[in-house]
């Protein structure tokens, strides 16, 4: 008996988690970009080499996961490369992007304007009830996500971030390792 | 029978005990709106120089936290009002005011006040807050009915009513995020804000990044306690304690003469 008992004590040691196995079961297979402004990178890395943007609604397939990368294989083209995995979603989970304004056209030439989600519309019903002071609160809040911190191609931004760093000796600059 | 159409999508949904979760796109329109309530009322500072510093201080902190992506990325954005403040809205939205960068003395300071924003956005406060107020005000009801207004509306109506769907929704909307701006820029709870002080610690001294904790704890301490809405966030008391218990457990850069140096130079470009 107390043989037993340490047989199954062992062996739970030894065996995974079968919760720990069902979460990594969970970050692998079929999943969705659900995010405008994620990045392929050809390392687990941001600041490394940035490959292509991804497509929000984009299919990919997970077969790794590194830290909080996935590396994952494109479905349109095949690229293997990696993408940080909070930018990445179960299919079924996945709804059509409010701000995807080509599929909301598209949506909305078929009369199905609601699939675009509580968004420009809404958005659109409170800028005009603010009167004019609000719509300029809008306006100079999109003049600003369109400054090139924000909207410059990630590379770029990218290589500035690393000046600013070497700069400031900072990260891979840094004299504390 | 206008308004009948939304009704009975509301309705069906309320009746299917709906208080849907916000999708990634949802909760940034909802930020988008915290922002442009926040920015109404104290109107940005647009001096460029200044805007891309914070930027390039908070995208070099954002970008190695655990959440280096947000729905449309991050925005910092400078509010034009002497009150010291900084506050996270919902996907990535990071407000700081004039008043704190002219409290502030280093670069390291200022990264470390990001890093608390940034680091509320990881732990996804802002989101569990837009949740939480669109669940109370109702909203969470309508962002379910425009997600599956196909397939239930096509079913009642045979064509959706979006746009009327969009009016009713609009002035709930306004509430749930001016009542959202108002609780952010407050502060979050007493643990929330506790865990974004071990969070901002744990950001900075991470290997990409390298800024000095030292300096976040140093800004906190010489917070004007009484007029100051970054310090004084109700049930507080022990929070130097905390950071400085995060920081021994930490290896710790020093704060770097060129970033000081640089920061000084950005905050001439804020005046007087």
């Amino acid at each position: 008996m107390a043989l037993a008992a340490a047989f199954l004590t062992v062996l739970a040691a030894v065996m995974p988690d079968p919760a720990t196995l069902q979460d990594e079961k969970d970050l692998l297979g079929e999943k969705k970009v659900t995010m405008k402004t994620a990045w392929f990178l050809k390392t687990p890395n941001w600041s490394g080499e940035q490959v292509r943007p991804a497509d929000d609604g984009e299919d990919v397939t997970v077969t790794a996961v590194k830290g909080k990368y996935s590396q994952v294989t494109a479905k349109k083209d095949s690229l293997n490369a990696w993408i940080v995995s909070s930018a990445l979603i179960a299919p079924e989970k996945f709804s059509r992007s409010a701000a995807d304004e080509k599929e909301g056209q598209k949506l909305a030439a078929q009369g199905l304007e609601g699939q675009k989600g509580l968004n420009p519309e809404t958005e659109k019903e409170f800028k005009s009830a603010g009167g004019a002071s609000r719509e300029k609160a809008y306006a100079d809040l999109d003049a600003l996500m369109a400054r090139p911190a924000y909207k410059s191609d990630r590379p770029a931004l990218v290589a500035k971030l690393k000046d600013f760093r070497q700069e400031g000796k900072l990260g891979e600059f840094s004299s504390v390792k | 029978m206008k308004k009948l159409i939304p009704a009975l999508v509301v309705a069906a949904l309320a009746g299917c005990g709906g208080s849907a979760k916000l999708t990634e796109s949802q909760e940034y329109f909802m930020g988008r709106g915290v922002a442009a309530v926040a920015i109404e009322k104290d109107h940005l500072w647009t001096d460029k120089q200044v805007e891309e510093y914070v930027a390039l201080v908070g995208l070099t902190v954002a970008f190695e936290s655990d959440r280096p992506e947000t729905y449309k990325g991050y925005t910092f954005a400078i509010l034009n009002t002497d009150t010291v403040n900084a506050f996270a809205g919902p996907s990535g939205f990071i407000f700081i005011t004039k008043g704190a960068l002219r409290e502030m003395k280093s670069e390291d300071e200022l990264a470390g006040v990001l890093a608390h924003e940034i680091a509320h956005v990881s732990l996804r406060h802002p989101e569990v807050a837009a949740q939480r107020a669109a669940d109370k005000e109702g909203l969470s009801k309508y962002a379910s009915a425009f997600t599956n207004l196909l397939s239930i509306g096509a079913s009642i109506a045979g064509k959706p009513k979006a746009a009327e769907l969009a009016k009713e929704a609009g002035p709930v909307f306004g509430k749930t995020v001016t009542g959202l701006h108002q609780s952010m820029s407050n502060g979050y709870s007493r643990e929330e804000e506790f865990a974004a002080d071990k969070g901002a610690v744990d950001l900075v001294t991470r290997p990409g990044v390298g800024y000095d904790p030292n300096a976040f704890k140093t800004f906190v301490a010489r917070l004007p306690k009484n007029d100051s809405a970054y310090g004084t966030h109700p049930g507080l008391e022990g929070r130097i304690k905390a950071i400085e218990d995060e920081i021994a457990k930490h290896k710790a850069a020093p704060t770097d003469e060129a970033r000081t140096k640089r920061f000084l130079a950005m905050k001439a470009g804020l005046g007087q």
